[in-house]
Parts: structure tokens; C-alpha cells; sequence
């Protein structure tokens, strides 16, 4: 199965790794509360265009919310978003979130869709294609080694299939910025690989990605730039070796010391 | 499982058959067939020396209730019959429509209401010697065109549903409304469902001068047959002592005296004769008396499962009543639907003044009983439901049964998309889908496909509902299964036609039931997929995200 997975990445792809135009994104300074429960507390950092950075911490850290900041699917109560160096909080959230492709822990694809159809239904509701909505789909399924699961229900795929159709369909959209919500956390083991595979792809071809992870190796070697958090604030981040090799606070050896 | 299933449900349909029987009143009549007409009991009463009579409530000066007694003329006069008798007369308040049914049942020894004798009824019951005349009254609002008998032809016509007056109706082959009570027979007229009212002529004409001028008596006619009391087929020793009691209180006095109280003014026709007098008197048919004299159980089982009445009313139900109900209930389902729909969505909505008129809505039309919801809507909307569609009542009545069912389907819906889950709505949004577009085109299509078992049952209801539209009156041809099985019965006081449009019913209602089981059963388990070879089982439960955020990031912390 996991021989499976990982050589349907790379030997079933037919079509070369495209460029991706990924752009920088950037918050400042973000702050959110759910009542008196202060979840960010002045978030800011700074992922420069087509690279990766990974989100590590404990659970209920903030790391998810900061994510959904960054499409709004959370509105921050103060700070600002920026995309490409532009804020983005007064732009139209719709509009936003076609420019922001998003990969959530469940895949939460369409069950009562087709793998196809789960991935052209932005594309013909939102873009207004038709015929070209069919290519474009079959053309991402194709680079995540799915092209041909295109007419089954993903009921009848399984969890790392689904999760790369999930990307897919994200990528569909032709987003400048992916977001990666522990998308591996609810695989089993094996797998893991097949998944982290296509997101290692992904940040090689010119996208920018902001990926929560518990998958420190992946984090290590694919990530330019490792935020670690605890609650509501980054307490560390830098380049992946200094912040796994060299870590200043208590709080991130205690951290590395529970999931290494 | 399936046979198990089976059987329990037989059980419950002949449970339910059972019940019924003996709600209608298959017991008393055992009861009073096996009493038998013993020396203590020579008439064969339900209970010795008590006179047990059904009469109606609502029908002056014929029989009424007043200051809580019964009286009017026909009561008033048993009394002196039973008087001579020696019998004490206990009346019970029942409906016309099943009066004869119950009278032949046993469930009453005498029925007391101006029943006049027509050739249908004589199949049910024996009737006594004819004690009172009647003429029929035509009813018709003020300044109508309708001015005689001879001006119905295409008019609708209102009659109480069973009555001579229905029977006359459709043996002149007017276009007869069958409605359940004289209430219901002057809505009509006053809604406009009507152009005319056939009417006992008396209680027709005390309707008019109670009108205030809205509704006038433009003519009335004898009615031939005359009217007297109906005893259980048979029971010969009761007809023939409530004759004798009929002649004795004719000869004494007391008849006549009766006439001139109820009816003041109102001359006695010549061709009139009262009791036994010669050429006057009803020949009981005897011939009806054997088959009634047989095992009780024979004859319950005739009362209900009689094969002649069945195939006399089959083409009826089949041809008028399936297509009628299945009009109304798949209208109402339809319109019921969507309006569902958007009450669900309404219920749901983020903003006050959508979700408050939404529950509001859905708590009343959930909280009034269906009758009340139809015949307010069907009654009280008629001038306007006239006005836009003419005098049909399946409009509004479709109207009130689809109110209903949308407040219904509309909780069933709400449930539903409730129940789908939140990263669904979420990965709609993340794309780039409004709010509006992700309920549209993910949330609510997984959200019925949950629901569509429950939405059949609502369905099956409304089917079941869709009989009381006959509150707001129907023509022959309007008529549903179950209107046109309560009619046959009423006519001929066989339960039987209304067994076969139960049957017609289940007919429809059960294999609905079934094909949604199997619905829900592939629903649960997943069309049958075909495996691929390189394919691991479905990891069914983490796409429907029932681990936990939480849960898995701790395992995933310890596998990492």
C-alpha cells in the first residue's frame, strides 16, 4: 500500500511538475478572542512568495486559527492580512478565498459527488467553466496520480487518496497561497508518505505553502521556515535547523522533547 | 429478518382489522345475536326493558337536542310508542352517515331521525310503518337563478352525504356536493361551493328565515317514500311491537297532537296515511331476515368483507378515488416540499426576522390539528379561493394540506442539514462559495439525501391526511378513497367499500415504506461499489471526520 501510494505520485504522473505562482503572505500583528478566550495574541510573520512555512505546537496553540486567519475564515478583531505585500481584510472574503486554496485534517470532499465533480465544481460555479472545468480537473488528479479514480464517490477511496484529491481540488483554483491544516493527522500510517509526497511536489513547484504539521521530519526538510506556537503567541521561528537544532525557550525543548 | 418483519406486521394489520370491528360495533351486534329474543328480552334490546335509540342532535323540529333532552317530533313520538310498550327510550347523539350502519349493527335497537325509506336503505335495515312525511326543500341564495327543482342541471348541488335528498340528487343525476352535516351543506351554499341545497324542506326553510334574507326556499316537492324508525334487519318482534305502539298512539291522539306541536300550520297530505293504515304499510323484507339471523360472525364478516360490495365500488375507487387522492397528496407533497425547504433554510438563517417567522410559522401549522387547518383555510379563504378558481375546493384544500406538510417537512429538512457536518460548509467556503452557494450546492442536497426516509413517512401522511379535504364538500367526481368508501358505506350500510379503500391505502402507503427502507439501508451501506484489486478497504470513518481534532493530534503526537 505504501509502495503503492508513493510510486503513484511519481510514476503515474504524466505531465511535468508545472510552475505555480505563489505569492508572499504576511500577517501583522493579529489578534482574535472567542469571548474572554484570547486565542491569537499578536500574530505576525512573514512567508515570502514560493516558499514553505511550517506551523508546529501544541494542540489548542492556535496554529489551526492562525491558518484560517490567513483566509478569513476567521476575521481577526484587530492586525492585518497581506497578500503579495496588499492587505486583504477589506477585499471580499469570496474573492479572497479563490486566491487561497485550503487542505483541511478530514479532506471534507463532497460525498455526494464524484471525485470529478469535487474538483470542478468551484471551476464551472465560480470560474465559469465548462468544458475547460473537465480538463483542468482531470489535469490536477492527474499530478496527484488520481486521474484515474475521476468517476468514483470518495466514500470508495481511501484516506491518503482522498486527501490528494482534497489537494487537488484546491489547486484546481489556481491559488497563489495553500494552506495545509494537518493534512496527514487523520491518515494512517502508511499512509502518510503518498500525501507528504505531493505536498513536497507542491512546495518545489513555485507555490507558497503555510502547512500545520505534527510531521517534524517533513517539517525539517521541506519547510524554509519553522514558527513554533503556544498559546496564541509564535514564541520561536526561524530556518528549521536552528529552531529544531538549537531551540532557545523551555517551552519549544519541552515541546520537541514530547514529539521527537 | 425480513420474514420476521413480515409477520409482525400482518399482526398488527389484523389487530388493527380487529379493533375496528369492534369499534364499529361488531360486538354489541354478537351480543345482541346471541341474547336471541328470549321470554325476558322478546324484543331482542340491547339491554331489557331499555329502547336503545340513535338519534341526531342538530335537526329541529325533527329531532334535536334541547336544554340537554332529546326531543322533536320523531323522539317525542318513540317515547309515546315505547310508552305503550312498556320500554324506557335512552337516546344516543351520533351522525347521520353512520346511523343505519349502526342501527343495523346492533349498536342501537331503534334509529330516530326522519329516515325516510328509500329502496338502498331497505337492504341495511327494516323499517316500521312510516309515522311522518317530508318534503324535499330547495335552498338557494337570495336572487339565485335557481328557482325550482327543474333549474339544478350542471349546478352543484350541496346534499348531506347518505340523506334522501342525496339520494334523490343522484338519482335525477344533478351534481351532487356530498357534505357530512347541515352546517357544512350552508357553508356551502354561503361560500359559494354550492349554487343550491337540497334539504329536508322544514330545516331548509328555518335556515333561510334564519338567513336574514341571504338565502331563500324556492321550492320543495313530497317526498315519496315517508318516513319511519329503523330496527336491525330481522328483527321482526321489535318492528312488528313498535307498529302496534305507532297504531295505538295514531288512534288515541297522540300523533296528531305531535303534528300540530312540531309543525303548526302545516297541512297533512291526502295520499299521507300514518301506520298500519290500508295500503300504507312497508312490507318488511323478509328475505333480508335470514341472512341476518345467521352465525353473528358470519355476519360481521359480510359487514366487512362482503365480495359484491367491493366489486360494486372497485371502479369507483380505482378510477375517481386513487387518481383523486394521489393528485392531492403528490400536489401537496410537491408544494409542501419547497416550502419545507425554505423554512428550513429560513429556521437556519443567521438573521432574526427570517428565523423567528419561520418558527413561529412551524409551530402552529405542527400544533393545529389537520381538520382545524383545513376547514379554516378551506372555509374561511373560499370567497377568495372563488374568485380564483371557481367553486372546486382542491386548491385550498391542497393549499392546507401543503401547509401543513411544509411545516412538518420543514423541521424533517432542518434536521437534515443540521446533521451534515461543519468542515463540509467549511471546505465550500474555503474554495471560495458564499455562504449562500455552499448551503445550495453541499450543504442541503447531503442534508435531504439524510433525511428522504423521513421525508416518505411525511409523505405516507400526507396521504393518509389528503381524506379530510372532504370536510370542505366534493362533487362526485372529486371525491377521494376514502370519501367515496364512507359513502358507499353509508349507502348501503356495508363497512366493506371502505375496507377496500383501506386497502386501496396500503396498496399505496406499504410498498412506499418499503422501497424507503431500502432507500435508507443503501444510504447507510454505500451503493454496492465494485473493489479495485490495488484497493484498500474504504477508510469510511475518518472521511467522515469522526475522530476529533483533538484526538487524533495527541495519537498523532505519539506516533511522530
Amino acid at each position: 500500500m505504501t509502495v503503492n501510494e508513493t510510486t503513484a505520485v511519481t510514476n503515474e504522473s504524466k505531465t511535468t511538475a508545472p510552475q505555480r505562482k505563489g505569492v508572499s503572505v504576511a500577517l501583522n500583528d493579529v489578534h482574535l478572542a472567542f469571548g474572554s478566550n484570547k486565542v491569537l495574541r499578536g500574530i505576525s510573520f512573514e512567508v515570502p512568495a514560493a516558499t514553505t512555512a511550517c506551523l508546529i505546537g501544541p494542540s489548542g496553540s492556535g496554529k489551526s486559527t492562525t491558518l484560517r486567519i490567513v483566509n478569513r475564515l476567521a476575521e481577526p478583531d484587530s492586525g492585518d492580512v497581506l497578500l503579495d505585500g496588499r492587505s486583504v481584510l477589506s477585499d471580499n472574503p469570496d474573492k479572497l478565498r479563490q486566491r487561497v486554496g485550503m487542505v483541511f485534517q478530514h479532506f471534507n470532499l463532497f460525498p455526494h459527488k464524484t471525485v470529478r465533480e469535487n474538483v470542478t465544481l468551484g471551476l464551472i460555479k465560480l470560474k465559469g467553466l465548462k468544458d475547460e472545468a473537465n480538463e483542468r480537473a482531470l489535469l490536477e488528479l492527474d499530478r496527484v496520480g488520481l486521474a484515474h479514480k475521476a468517476d468514483a464517490r470518495p466514500v470508495s477511496l481511501s484516506g491518503g487518496q482522498q486527501q490528494r484529491v482534497a489537494i487537488a481540488r484546491a489547486l484546481a483554483m489556481d491559488p497563489e497561497v495553500m494552506l495545509f491544516d494537518e493534512a496527514t493527522s487523520a491518515l494512517d500510517p502508511e499512509l502518510v508518505k503518498g500525501v507528504l509526497g505531493t505536498i513536497t511536489e507542491l512546495a518545489d513547484s513555485g507555490m507558497t505553502l503555510v502547512v500545520v504539521t505534527h510531521e517534524m521530519g517533513f517539517a525539517r526538510s521541506v519547510a524554509e521556515q519553522v514558527m513554533f506556537m503556544d498559546e496564541g503567541r509564535i514564541i520561536e521561528s526561524g530556518q528549521p535547523d536552528q529552531v529544531f537544532e538549537d531551540p532557545k525557550s523551555d517551552r519549544l525543548r519541552h515541546f520537541l522533547s514530547q514529539v521527537l | 429478518m425480513t420474514k420476521v418483519r413480515r409477520l409482525f406486521a400482518a399482526t398488527i394489520v389484523l389487530a388493527a382489522v380487529l379493533s375496528f370491528v369492534a369499534l364499529i360495533g361488531g360486538g354489541p351486534a354478537m351480543a345482541a345475536g346471541s341474547s336471541g329474543n328470549s321470554k325476558d328480552n322478546p324484543y331482542g334490546l340491547v339491554e331489557p326493558g331499555v329502547l336503545l335509540t340513535g338519534t341526531l342532535t342538530d335537526a329541529p323540529p325533527n329531532v334535536y337536542l334541547k336544554d340537554g333532552k332529546f326531543t322533536g317530533f320523531d323522539n317525542d313520538l318513540l317515547v309515546a310508542v315505547a310508552k305503550k310498550l312498556n320500554l324506557k327510550v335512552e337516546f344516543v347523539g351520533t351522525e347521520f352517515s353512520s346511523l343505519l350502519t349502526q342501527v343495523a349493527r346492533g349498536k342501537f335497537d331503534v334509529g330516530s331521525s326522519s329516515i325516510s325509506i328509500t329502496e338502498e336503505r331497505k337492504q341495511t335495515v327494516d323499517f316500521t310503518n312510516r309515522y311522518d312525511f317530508g318534503y324535499l326543500g330547495l335552498i338557494a341564495p337570495a336572487g339565485s337563478p335557481v328557482k325550482s327543482f327543474n333549474d339544478l342541471a350542471g349546478k352543484r348541488v350541496a346534499v348531506v352525504q347518505g340523506t334522501v335528498q342525496d339520494d334523490y340528487a343522484t338519482r335525477k343525476k344533478l351534481n351532487p356536493v356530498r357534505v357530512n352535516d347541515y352546517n357544512a351543506a350552508l357553508n356551502q351554499l354561503r361560500t359559494g361551493g354550492a349554487a343550491a341545497w337540497i334539504a329536508p324542506a322544514e330545516i331548509g326553510e328555518k335556515s333561510a328565515k334564519e338567513s336574514g334574507g341571504k338565502l331563500a326556499a324556492v321550492d320543495s316537492v313530497l317526498d315519496p317514500g315517508g318516513m319511519a324508525y329503523a330496527v336491525a334487519p330481522g328483527n321482526n318482534a321489535l318492528r312488528e311491537a313498535l307498529n302496534k305502539g305507532l297504531d295505538e298512539v295514531i288512534a288515541d291522539g297522540t300523533w296528531l297532537k305531535l303534528q300540530k306541536q312540531y309543525y303548526p300550520g302545516r297541512a297533512i297530505p291526502k295520499e299521507f296515511v300514518p301506520g298500519s293504515g290500508k295500503g300504507s304499510i312497508e312490507k318488511p323484507t323478509s328475505n333480508r331476515a335470514s341472512s341476518a339471523s345467521g352465525s353473528s360472525l358470519g355476519s360481521v364478516w359480510s359487514a366487512f368483507f362482503d365480495f359484491n360490495a367491493m366489486k360494486k365500488a372497485f371502479p369507483d375507487l380505482l378510477k375517481v378515488g386513487l387518481p383523486n387522492t394521489l393528485i392531492l397528496a403528490v400536489t401537496s407533497g410537491v408544494i409542501g416540499t419547497i416550502l419545507g425547504l425554505l423554512l428550513a433554510v429560513a429556521g437556519l438563517s443567521r438573521h432574526r426576522w427570517l428565523r423567528w417567522p419561520a418558527r413561529v410559522y412551524t409551530d402552529i401549522f405542527r400544533g393545529l390539528p389537520a381538520a382545524v387547518t383545513i376547514l379554516l383555510i378551506g372555509v374561511g379563504f373560499a370567497p377568495l379561493g372563488i374568485e380564483l378558481w371557481g367553486p372546486n375546493p382542491y386548491p385550498l384544500g391542497i393549499l392546507a394540506l401543503s401547509l401543513i406538510a411544509s411545516a412538518y417537512i420543514g423541521e424533517i429538512f432542518r434536521s437534515g442539514i443540521q446533521s451534515v457536518d461543519k468542515g463540509q460548509n467549511e471546505a465550500a467556503r474555503a474554495i471560495g462559495f458564499s455562504s449562500g452557494a455552499s448551503m445550495r450546492l453541499v450543504v442541503i442536497p447531503q442534508g435531504i439525501r439524510r433525511v428522504l426516509p423521513a421525508l416518505v413517512n411525511q409523505f405516507i401522511a400526507l396521504i393518509k391526511d389528503s381524506s379530510l379535504i372532504y370536510f370542505l364538500g366534493l362533487l362526485a367526481s372529486q371525491r377521494e378513497l376514502f370519501r367515496i368508501g364512507a359513502d358507499a358505506a353509508a349507502n348501503s350500510g356495508n363497512q366493506s367499500a371502505l375496507v377496500l379503500a383501506g386497502l386501496f391505502y396500503l396498496a399505496i402507503t406499504v410498498p412506499l415504506t418499503h422501497y424507503v427502507n431500502h432507500i435508507d439501508k443503501r444510504l447507510r451501506e454505500g451503493k454496492p461499489v465494485k473493489q479495485d484489486p490495488d484497493e484498500q478497504a474504504p477508510s469510511g470513518a475518518e472521511s467522515r471526520g469522526i475522530a476529533g481534532a483533538t484526538d487524533s493530534e495527541t495519537q498523532k503526537q505519539v506516533q511522530a
